[in-house]
């Protein structure tokens, strides 16, 4: 019998169940990494990830602590790949997420005009969640290696270059309405 | 790493200086080998490498930029530069880095005076800070009563989290976060628990980890170092004691790779605020009726010794097994002068059961650093992390680097830190069944030995024990551990028969482990005399509580009813010394005395006193002599032989005393005098006992008592340290630990109020649900209230809800005084 120490366990009072779904996604990823601690350490970014897709966009305590749980790792590992990487979030997110770059190229392009811009039309500053729960602003965003198309920004994953204001409202305007996805989104 | 590459050495050349290096070794460790200082933060040769403060940049010949010492391995021909201008450049900038979001107060941070990041600064730093933006500044963490964060000042080497990573084995410390928003935080706030926690102050080269008891308590600079021996449990960790004006404020770890290396259990750390406690006892008391008077030391000393006269030989004492071996002398001889019996194993319950002896006294044929190599371990009865902490991380250090198998006998599943191969959870009247499958498993010719059939008749060889045979036979450097609840065990003597005859079938080590530090040098200085505690007139009790520090408490409790006069020496005034002692004479603790103690290796330790004993207490043996004088000058002529006593005139000549007797012990078992250490004396394999019955298990409907004695309550010191006493090792006192089953099946719920009765003894308490704990068992802390109105430690004891009880007990009711 392999015992997992106590610190590992503390996720079991915290009540997140794992679907089957989710665990044979992190077994998955969970094969494809060598026996042994660091390994399971290895499958916690896609074991996370899989939760934030699966879920309701970000990942909670309890969440966590039972990717830590599952992959028999302590929490704070888990804790520290959480906060590391900005496409996992720890804090409720809206429905829709915009990140716009403000490194060098798209600074030099105007990156402050746009998030200024993007900032008025949402009426909400970087970081925040529109009140209808819509869309959320990330606070920040590094190069994301599309400096020839600079200004760049990453909406739900799809990049989108060259931003001109009215390119902006076009994209704002493609994201799907406040009211009709809204309920059955927060019922996850 | 195999023999082969570890053996190949090269040679380098560090500032001109040749030096040889092992090859894979880094340049930092060759240069620090032969005094060569680099520079560093986050490189800690107890930990692993994680090259992220780059403060150890050195010039390498022909390397392209300079590099990290600490990370840079060694080839043969290299040529190091640590003081060329390139490398003092790389420096200064690293310095100039790390300034950036360092505050610059170190007036007002507990760190200043001892900080490295201060002492490097000097070195590196300029003299005007060229950043004139906004620093950053982290909020503080709350990581509980121990340990202090001022996180701005964390320059993130993060030590503090591989030292609880790869040390502790808690992991409770992380790098949260990326870039300038990184922190070193637990995320979900939460006390940092783990046993070694204290270390992180110690490792955290900057002020934002700081000892939180000590806190802007003093300078590094108004303080003297005094070298100490720990004696909370058998290791004997080396400590320096901080002292201002004779009062100890903190302790730190000092350095010895044989025993703590460089590291200090919290309860080593934290205990010694006990001694500023305010219920130190000060001056003698004599009891006045109910009430107690202060008194003066004659008046106190006359009373004494006419009760002791009148109890003519009818004198017992009773000491505690830490007091260090002067103490024991003293007393030993003073016992001898007036025919009086002495008892130190107070965690023995033999004395009762009569027939089987148990080694109450600590010790090994493994060195501790050997047992970091051990490649398989049977750990029987011990919660190792919380008995030995220190003994806790060797183990978990051989799973980690050689990847020794750990194999637990227990009645209580606990955090280990490590993989666990084998677990077999049984109550503790079960052990005996269990530690006869092993050996079953191991030497099947037992069956059928006489004065073993009925045992191997009972045992219980299930897939777990044949596993453990298995694995101890083939390791090449076994360990079979006897934890101290086996010493503690009626059935000890059978318990450590069993685990001697394990090791020796399967070629392993043995180490025999019990409570209190200093049993080994107990066990010497009382050499062979024969023990006994049996209703005296007077009995004298030094430096323990007879309530907390005894497995026994109800028969220790009788027994100072029954006599006319109970002396206790004490440091503190208790309120079970208030309830039972006739006379309190306060008495230095161990580390206002100093002295010599015995560790489970053998290895004798000596130390003065490290601190001022206040009021009038005095060390014991000065009170044994005062005694033994005023008595031989009332009555007895003193006895040519043991007229040494009354020569012990100062320190030095105790000490010598003591000296004299090691060195006779250990000229007895070899010629070669002092050179040998004492481990052949007190390496005494566990005897066959008179009798191998199986213990008295419990009947149906009752459970097995499993008498846990909590880490930080083991001597009368650590119950007094406040630090120890609000962390999270503290014990609940009036709770008892019991399967979810078990309680299902007795009709209890969680929480519920019960009645636990155990013999005569009854005692409300209440139960909680705990799956750790192996079924048939019930788990209550030792020196805790409940503890002291029950029986044993060990056996069986019957449950009934509270309110039932007090139906048919409504006598019981107005007793048991207990509102809660
Ligand atoms: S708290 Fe101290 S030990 Fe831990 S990472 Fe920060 S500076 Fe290093
Ligand atoms: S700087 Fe914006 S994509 Fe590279
Ligand atoms: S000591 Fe070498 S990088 Fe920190």
């Amino acid at each position: 019998m392999s015992q997992g120490s106590a610190s590992m366990a503390a996720g079991s009072a915290a009540g997140y169940q794992l679907s089957d779904a989710e665990r044979t996604a992190i077994d998955h990823w969970r094969g494809k990494f060598p026996d042994g601690p660091q390994g399971q350490r290895s499958a916690i970014i896609q074991a996370l990830f899989t939760l934030q897709e699966h879920g309701s966009g970000w990942l909670s305590t309890a969440q966590m602590d039972a990717v830590a749980e599952y992959l028999q790792v302590p929490p704070v590992w888990v804790y520290e790949v959480a906060s590391f990487y900005s496409m996992l979030e720890t804090e409720p997110v809206g429905r829709h997420k915009i990140s716009i770059c403000t490194n060098i190229s798209c600074m030099l392009r105007g990156a402050g005009e746009t998030v200024a811009y993007v900032e008025q039309q949402l009426g909400i500053k970087l970081g925040q969640t529109t009140a209808d729960g819509r869309v959320t602003l990330k606070i920040e965003e590094e190069c994301v290696a599309a400096c020839c198309g600079a200004p760049v920004m990453i909406v739900d994953g799809h990049y989108h270059e060259n931003l001109t204001p009215a390119r902006i409202d076009e994209i704002l305007a493609g994201l799907s309405p406040s009211d009709s996805a809204a309920t059955d989104d927060e019922q996850d | 790493m195999n023999a082969q590459v570890q053996q190949d050495m090269v040679t380098i050349e560090i500032d001109g200086r040749k030096v040889e290096a092992p090859k894979g070794s880094m340049i930092i460790e060759a240069a620090d080998r032969i005094g060569i200082d680099i520079p560093r933060f986050c490189y800690h040769r107890k930990l692993s490498i994680a090259a992220n403060c780059r403060m150890c940049l050195v010039d390498v010949e022909k390397a392209p930029k300079p590099m990290p010492a600490c990370a840079t391995p060694v080839a043969d021909g290299m040529r190091v530069f640590t003081e060329s201008c390139r490398a003092r450049d790389a420096q200064k900038n690293v310095m100039e880095f790390l300034l950036i979001n360092h505050p610059l107060d170190c007036p007002i941070c507990d760190q200043g005076g001892e900080c490295e990041l201060q002492d490097l600064a000097m070195g590196y730093g300029r003299s005007v800070s060229r950043f004139t933006e906004r620093k950053r500044a982290v909020k503080d963490k709350n990581l509980g009563p121990l340990i202090s964060t001022d996180m701005t000042r964390c320059i993130h080497c993060t030590r503090c989290v591989r030292f609880l990573d790869e040390i502790a084995g808690s992991n409770e410390l992380g790098t949260i976060g990326r870039g300038e928003k990184t922190e070193i935080s637990t995320y979900i706030e939460h006390s940092i628990d783990s046993e070694l926690s204290g270390n992180i102050i110690d490792l955290c080269p900057v002020g934002a980890l700081t000892n939180k008891p000590f806190r802007f308590r003093a300078r590094s600079w108004e303080m003297l170092a005094r070298p100490a021996v720990s004696s909370h449990d058998c290791l004997h960790s080396n400590i320096w004691y901080h002292t201002r004006r004779g009062e100890v404020l903190r302790a730190v770890p000092r350095d010895n790779e044989a025993i703590n290396e460089t590291w200090l259990s919290d309860r080593d750390r934290y205990s010694h605020s006990g001694l500023q406690h305010a219920n130190r006892l000060l001056q003698p008391q004599l009891r006045n009726g109910e009430r107690w008077q202060q008194t003066s030391w004659e008046q106190a000393l006359e009373q004494a010794v006419t009760a002791l006269q009148q109890a003519g030989d009818s004198v017992q004492m009773l000491l505690s097994p830490q007091l260090v071996c002067e103490e024991q002398l003293a007393f030993r001889h003073w016992a001898d002068q007036i025919g009086a019996a002495v008892d130190w194993q107070v965690y023995d319950h033999a004395v009762a059961d009569g027939d089987q002896p148990a080694q109450n006294w600590s010790h090994s044929n493994v060195p501790l650093a050997a047992l970091e190599r051990a490649d398989a371990v049977l750990l029987a009865g011990a919660r190792i992390h919380h008995d030995q902490p220190m003994l806790g991380h060797r183990l978990r250090q051989a799973q980690r680097r050689h990847g020794a198998s750990i194999n637990v006998l227990t009645a209580a599943q606990v955090d280990w830190y490590c993989r666990q191969d084998s677990t077999v959870l049984a109550a503790p009247d079960q052990w005996a069944q269990h530690l006869a499958g092993i050996l079953l498993a191991l030497q099947p010719d037992y069956a059928g030995q006489s004065g073993f059939k009925t045992l191997m008749k009972a045992a219980r060889r299930g897939p777990e024990e044949e596993q453990i045979a298995q694995r101890l036979q083939q390791a090449e450097r076994a360990v079979v551990i006897a934890g101290q609840q086996i010493a503690m065990h009626p059935q000890a003597g059978l318990l450590q028969y069993l685990l001697r005859l394990i090791a020796e079938a399967s070629g392993s080590g043995l180490t025999v482990l019990a409570a209190g530090g200093n049993a080994a040098g107990a066990m010497l200085m009382h050499d062979g005399a024969e023990r006994r505690i049996d209703a005296p007139k007077v009995l004298i009790l030094h430096s323990l509580q007879p309530l907390c520090d005894t497995a026994r408490p109800e028969h220790l409790h009788a027994l100072c009813q029954q006599a006319d006069t109970v002396i206790a020496l004490s440091a503190w005034r208790d309120d079970d010394l208030e309830q039972l002692a006739d006379i309190m004479l306060p008495v230095a603790d161990n580390i206002e005395t100093g002295g010599t103690s015995v560790n489970l290796n053998g290895l004798s330790q000596t130390f003065a006193a490290a601190a001022r004993a206040p009021g009038s207490a005095r060390p014991g043996w000065k009170i044994a002599r005062r005694l033994a004088e005023s008595m031989s000058a009332a009555s007895t002529p003193a006895d040519a032989q043991d007229a040494s006593l009354l020569q012990w005139n100062d320190d030095d000549a105790v000490r010598q005393a003591v000296a004299n007797r090691l060195q006779a012990l250990r000229e007895g078992v070899s010629d070669a005098g002092s050179s040998v250490d004492l481990q052949a004396v007190i390496h005494q394999l566990p005897e066959k006992p008179a009798s191998m019955t199986l213990p008295k298990s419990s009947a149906a409907g009752q459970l097995y008592r499993l008498g846990e004695l909590p880490m930080v309550r083991v001597d009368q010191l650590c119950r007094h340290s406040a630090a120890l006493q609000a962390s999270a090792h503290q014990v609940a006192d009036r709770q008892a630990r019991l399967h979810p089953d078990d309680l299902r099946k007795l009709k209890l719920n969680d929480q519920a109020r019960v009645l636990i009765s155990q013999g005569d003894a009854r005692a409300e308490a209440t139960v909680v649900a705990d799956a750790a704990v192996a079924s048939g068992c019930i788990g209550i802390a030792l020196t805790t209230a409940l503890a002291a109105e029950l029986g044993a430690a060990f056996g069986p004891v019957s449950l009934q809800p509270a309110a039932d009880a007090q139906q048919t007990l409504a006598l019981a009711e107005s007793d048991a005084g207990d509102g809660a």
